[in-house]
């Protein structure tokens, strides 16, 4: 975490209120490095997705997690750039497949953490007083808990579908996401523009959804990406364990595989460097992401940054 | 100074209630669980060749002495009395009878080390390097360890040690690839054993440290580079100040205290983590032990492991807040005139 | 310092194996520096340089076998065997230290009379007589004897929580000693088979405890740590760190005089290390027995590659993997001939090349494994037989026929609409298959593959992944339709009689209910029941037993409620570096598993090596 997470400093003059739209594309042009963390991650996204074509031209027709289309265990050659696992799969086609659960899932849980802190840190950081102190306590408690031993023991013993999954992730993920955007909201409304829009007569809900959000909108990415980057870390570290959805391929399934198989030993690197590379770079973008979006945003940082 | 006594209890009052909290969240997840630890016992049993009859009455006699059969509220209610009125973390399903505070003491040292070692590394390393590059901003110094930073101080530590044993351990066999210490030394007070720690110490530290001081490092430099662009800073180059002195003065004391706050902040998050790392490396702390107990199902043991490591984080966090007041002059007029 | 150079030196040669082993060439492999150690220690110096996989070991490597599990081990201070967590699976005290009183050598049909030398039934089977060894002692020295054995039934009829009770209460009226060696058991009900409670595995009345030790503690929380047993080795310590037990020979273990002498001084148990550790550790030597389980084919053709000193002993494993259950409330499957069609649909031949194991098998059409268990041959023909008879009368022949499956499904009344197969009553038929999560078992693709061949004849077929702990319930509530496994064929296999396998099948309701653990799937037949009813009152040896045997294997065996896909055999490696004389596939004096009780014999066939 930053400055960001606790320290309610000064933002920025805040971008004219209006749409979210106007918003966000002031965000995209705001800094280089936010603009090459989105563009790998929306690339990653892009592979994922356009797996189903890539993999039926490469494997000719056959499904990727069909047994046997080809020898097992097989190097790395042309046909199967990353060699084949122990039921003759093509581990490239594999790694594709996984890619696109891993994102999936991070961002799907991620949006759905977003939503909820988005709406505890208005609600509580605008409204103040005892709401504020109820709900700050319970992102609190939910923060210190350490997520990955209760995925664990849940997981180990309950048929855990996706559905299920993204929803623990999320229970766990949206914590630090109303941190950050709460210590704005805190700062923002001290504003005399909210001040105007109270005096004018506007709504509680209005003034947080109209006047405050839109200014909202760099944290509120910071905070999914932090949300995603914990989801992805402890979707990842739980099926590196073995447990979760077994018929489902993630990264980190991969990687369980690799091990489980003793890859590293037999010379088999690519099984193992194949999914940790993905998983680096994802996390990287998401990293960037985050940097750049601090660099223009945080005001102490603005300008000095020196890069 | 009633004002810091009000500030301080309230302090207090709040990490009991988050403690509160974070106890029931842990306790109603485990409870979510299907299927009893005997049970789940009884059948691999049954599974490897042993012959189990009459196992409904074995299972129903251990559920009522582990007070598996009451309602759940009523193991809740249990639960909270236990733990906090009589500080006891209940009996190990697993290791029956013995409580599951024996099981976790004598894994807990390794624990302590593998994480203080680490975390406290990192953190004085980070901050060394923060300062540097902040101090040094816009050279090629700056840029390399900037640009590494934002790559590596958010990639998983579990993730950063299947690398290091990959090159480090397999490929070129530089470290042992896990366990704490090697079997043929003896523990006890000498040399050979403390070498043989410190050796096998090494990859699983380092997966924590080079991603911590990663982390350290950017958000230094981040309040490092925003001092430098404060005024007083230019008041006191134009003074004459000795960079160094400027150094000393104003950015260190201002960028560690906040930094002290980060430390105890950010223990939840490589807490977390840190469980995985142990398994990875087969330490035999609290790691290793919590993945065996998942396995058995053993709720007590996994419970307590958990609050453990909530109960140091937030008493991390409560020491730093209560000690702040005395360090920050700011804060403690801020209070008072609260 | 002793080796510290040594040691730099071991992790480079280490370091040059693991890429020796890449590059495919022959790797160096460093032979361990001979180490004396103090008579009377009780931890001697490490004779093998720790490497980089294991660390070292704290005994002499040259006089110690080292064997993997892969078991965590959460309990390292009991041996209790009849309460929950009460002793630790793999860890080597039920395979080297504790015993039984009878054994039956699998692969050679053998029986071997431990510590008895036999017994014997009044006629009306109701008073079973137990002839114990003279000799035989616990590792205190103390001499077992028939008062144990008695000492032990009542400790079980006295205690209604012990694992075993039930078993005592039901069949055991009273237990006396005529002598030191000679009990005798009085039975509520005849049983012509209860030596079985006595034979490996058979029991837990069967499970001796030492009366001078036992008398007097609470057995629901009596440790017996360390353990007082009659087996040839006993505790030298346990490492926790390390996830290790070690133990130490008995130089006055009893079975010497019967020719039973212990190859190594110390036994390790261990849980396996990461596979790319291990297979290390097998090519290097550190370790004599991994755990096939984490040890599977391609790594042991890895090491192969690499090092002469690597040999396996290939053995079926007592359950094939298939169908193991259908839900006969189903409709459909409630007919024999629908189970048959299903059966029909099991490729057997691609699922058996494609199981992640070399050593597998077409799995035999009987629900037992067939070649390498040398005591069941007596029931092949018997089985071989029935088939014949079932394709004579039915039609049905177990092998891979979709056309048929449809066809009988057909016939049936469940015919195809356009791609998708009815019920007669219009609706398009679909089936749920049964599995443990897929990261748990190799059989997932079974289950896969039968989908596939299941909608390949327009059937709906999904796939539920099930959490072991849930599986029971799952069963018992016959949310499922077919359930895809292990063939549960270790009844019969382990007593290598047809009879507990027939009985298996034939559970009620109502003993399932009391027996939560089964995940049984109740099936009654009137003739069945009577063919097993008399079997169990006639003597496995008497002639009119095998009429009964015959008939009985017939009537299971047409109902097709189990189908046999894949015979899988564990391949279980041995590391010829410090230890020769394990079994072979050529020479299988007795079954190789390194986690069944039975080790013993193995170690007491094997020697150092010169």
């Amino acid at each position: 975490m930053t400055m960001m997470a606790d320290a309610p400093g000064e933002v920025a003059a805040p971008v004219r209120a209006g749409p979210l739209w106007r918003a966000t594309t002031a965000i995209w042009r705001a800094s280089p490095r936010l603009k090459l963390g989105l563009t790998l991650l929306l690339l990653l996204l892009a592979l994922s997705f356009l797996e189903p074509i890539i993999t039926h031209l490469r494997l000719e027709g056959r499904g990727p997690t069909e047994l046997g289309t080809f020898p097992r265990l097989a190097s790395a050659s042309l046909q199967n750039p990353l060699g084949t696992d122990v039921f003759g799969r093509d581990l490239l086609a594999l790694l594709m497949i996984g890619l696109r659960f891993s994102l999936m899932v991070g961002l799907i849980a991620g949006g759905l953490a977003t939503a909820v802190a988005v709406f505890v840190a208005l609600l509580g950081g605008y409204s103040g007083g005892r709401i504020d102190y109820l709900l700050n306590t319970v992102t609190n408690a939910i923060l210190v808990t350490p997520s990955l031993p209760i995925l664990m023991a849940v997981a180990a013993f309950v048929p855990i579908d996706l559905v299920l999954l993204a929803l623990v992730l999320a229970f766990f993920s949206w914590p630090l996401g109303a941190r950050i955007i709460r210590a704005q909201v805190l700062s923002l409304r001290e504003r005399p523009y909210v001040e105007f829009a109270r005096v004018s007569g506007f709504g509680r809900f209005g003034i947080m959804f109209g006047e405050i959000l839109p200014n909202l909108v760099p944290f509120i990415i910071v905070g999914f990406s932090y949300a995603v980057i914990g989801n992805i870390l402890a979707e990842t570290g739980l099926r590196l364990i073995g447990l979760g959805p077994g018929d489902v391929i993630s990264l980190g399934l991969l990687l369980n595989w690799a091990m489980t198989f003793g890859a590293l030993a037999q010379g088999r690197y690519l099984m193992v460097l194949g999914p940790t590379v993905c998983l680096l770079l994802i996390f990287i973008a998401l990293s960037l992401i985050n940097v750049g979006i601090e660099e223009r945003f945080n005001p102490r940082l603005k300008g000095v940054t020196g890069n | 100074m009633a004002r810091v006594a009000t500030y301080y209890a309230a302090r207090l009052a709040n990490y009991l209630v988050v403690l509160l909290i974070a106890f029931t969240i842990v306790f109603f997840f485990l409870r979510l669980i299907p299927g009893d630890p005997v049970e789940n016992y009884l059948q691999s049993l049954a599974q490897q060749g042993f012959r189990i009859e009459g196992s409904a009455q074995i299972i129903a006699t251990y559920r009522e002495k582990f007070g598996l059969d009451q309602p759940l509220l009523v193991q809740y209610a249990a639960a909270l009395e236990r733990t906090f009125l009589h500080l006891d973390l209940g009996v190990s399903l697993m290791n029956y009878p013995q409580p599951v505070e024996s099981s976790i003491m004598v894994r807990l040292p390794w624990s302590i080390w593998l994480l203080g070692v680490s975390t406290v590394i990192a953190w004085v390393l980070g901050i060394a390097a923060g300062t540097v590059t902040g101090w040094l901003r816009g050279t090629a110094f700056d840029s390399v360890f900037y640009n590494l930073s934002i790559s590596l101080a958010q990639v998983p530590q579990y993730l950063v040690g299947l690398l290091l044993v990959l090159i480090l351990a397999y490929a070129l066999g530089l470290f042992p690839a896990g366990g704490a210490y090697s079997a043929g030394v003896a523990p006890g007070l000498n040399l050979e054993f403390f070498g043989s720690v410190l050796y096998y110490t090494t990859l699983p530290a380092l997966s924590i440290v080079i991603v911590s001081a990663f982390f350290w490092l950017l958000t230094t430099r981040a309040l490092t580079v925003s001092i430098l662009g404060e005024d007083y800073i230019l008041f006191a180059e134009a003074k004459g100040l000795r960079r160094l002195r400027i150094l000393n003065r104003y950015i260190l004391r201002n960028t560690l205290l906040p930094q002290v706050t980060g430390f105890a902040v950010s223990l939840a998050f490589i807490v977390n983590g840190f469980f995985l790392i142990e398994w990875i490396f087969r330490y035999p702390g609290l790691g290793s032990l919590l993945v065996a107990a998942v396995g058995q199902r053993d709720f007590n043991t996994v419970q307590g492991i958990i609050l453990l490591s909530i109960f140091t984080v937030l008493t991390a966090n409560l020491i730093v807040d209560l000690i702040y007041p005395l360090i920050d002059p700011r804060i403690r007029t801020a209070a008072e005139r609260a | 310092m002793r080796g510290e150079s040594g040691r730099k030196g071991t992790r480079t040669t280490a370091g040059l194996a693991a890429l020796a082993l890449v590059l495919g060439a022959c790797g160096g492999t460093e032979p361990s520096p001979p180490q004396t150690d103090v008579p009377g220690e009780p931890s001697a110096p490490v004779a093998s340089e720790p490497d980089v996989a294991s660390g070292g070991l704290p005994i002499p490597r040259s006089e110690a076998v080292v064997v993997d599990t892969d078991t965590t081990y959460t309990t390292f201070d009991g041996a209790n065997l009849f309460i929950p967590e009460g002793s630790q699976w793999g860890s080597g005290y039920h395979q080297v230290v504790n015993e039984w009183s009878w054994y039956l050598n699998y692969a050679t049909g053998e029986t071997i009379n431990h510590r008895i030398e036999g017994w014997e039934y009044a006629d009306d089977f109701e008073t079973f007589t137990l002839n114990v060894r003279e000799g035989v002692t616990w590792n205190d020295g103390e001499p077992f004897t028939a008062d144990d054995i008695v000492f032990t039934i009542q400790m079980l009829l006295d205690n209604p929580d012990l694992i075993g009770h039930s078993v005592a209460d039901e069949w055991v009226e009273s237990a006396e000693a005529e002598d030191d060696l000679t009990a005798v058991i009085h039975l509520k009900k005849p049983n012509p088979r209860f030596e079985h409670q006595f034979r490996m595995w058979g029991g837990a009345l069967g499970q001796t405890v030492a009366q001078h030790v036992w008398e007097g503690e609470d057995p629901m929380t009596f440790r017996n740590w360390p353990p007082v047993e009659t087996g040839p080795y006993q505790l030298q310590d346990v490492y926790e760190d390390f996830n290790m037990f070690v133990w130490e020979r008995r130089e006055d273990y009893w079975g010497q005089e019967l020719g039973l002498e212990a190859g190594p001084r110390y036994v390790v148990y261990r849980t396996a290390p990461p596979p790319d550790i291990n297979l290390q550790e097998v090519v290097q030597g550190e370790v004599d027995a991994p755990l096939p389980h984490v040890f599977p084919w391609h790594m042991v053709e890895a090491a192969r590659a690499v090092s002469e000193d690597v040999v396996t002993a290939s053995y079926l494993d007592p359950n094939p993997i298939g169908i193991y259950g259908f839900n006969i409330k189903h409709p459909l499957l409630q007919q024999r001939e629908a189970r048959w069609a299903v059966a029909m649909l099991l490729n057997r031949d691609k699922l058996a090349e494609l199981y992640p194991a070399a050593e597998s098998s077409v799995a035999s059409p009987y629900p037992w494994p067939a070649p390498d268990w040398e005591s069941m041959a007596r029931f092949t023909p018997m089985a071989e037989a029935a088939l014949e008879r079932i394709e004579a009368e039915d039609g049905f022949s177990y092998e891979y026929n979709p056309e048929r499956a449809a066809e009988i499904l057909d016939e049936l009344g469940y015919v195809l609409d356009g791609e998708v197969r009815v019920t007669p009553e219009g609706d398009p038929l679909s089936l749920v298959l049964l599995t443990r999560p897929a990261t748990l078992q190799e059989e997932f693709y079974v289950a896969e593959d039968l989908a596939a061949e299941l909608r390949a004849i327009g059937i709906d077929a999904t796939i539920k992944s099930v959490d072991p702990g849930a599986y029971p319930d799952t069963i018992r509530e016959g949310a499922f339709d077919i359930a895809v496994g292990w063939i549960e064929a270790v009844p019969s296999a382990f007593a290598s009689d047809i009879v507990f396998g027939l009985d298996w099948w034939r559970w009620k309701e109502a003993e399932i209910a009391a027996d939560p653990l089964k995940d049984q799937i109740t099936f009654s037949n009137a003739e069945l029941d009577e063919v097993v009813d008399q079997l169990n009152t006639t003597l496995p040896d008497d002639p009119a037993a095998e009429a009964l045997y015959e008939e009985g294997i017939y009537l299971l065996m047409r109902e097709m409620l189990a189908a046999p896909a894949v015979e899988k055999a564990f391949v279980q490696t041995f590391s010829t570096q410090h230890w020769t004389g394990w079994p072979s596939d050529e020479d299988m004096y007795h079954v190789p598993y390194n986690w069944w009780p039975e080790f013993t014999f193995v170690l007491f066939g094997i020697e150092p090596r010169e």
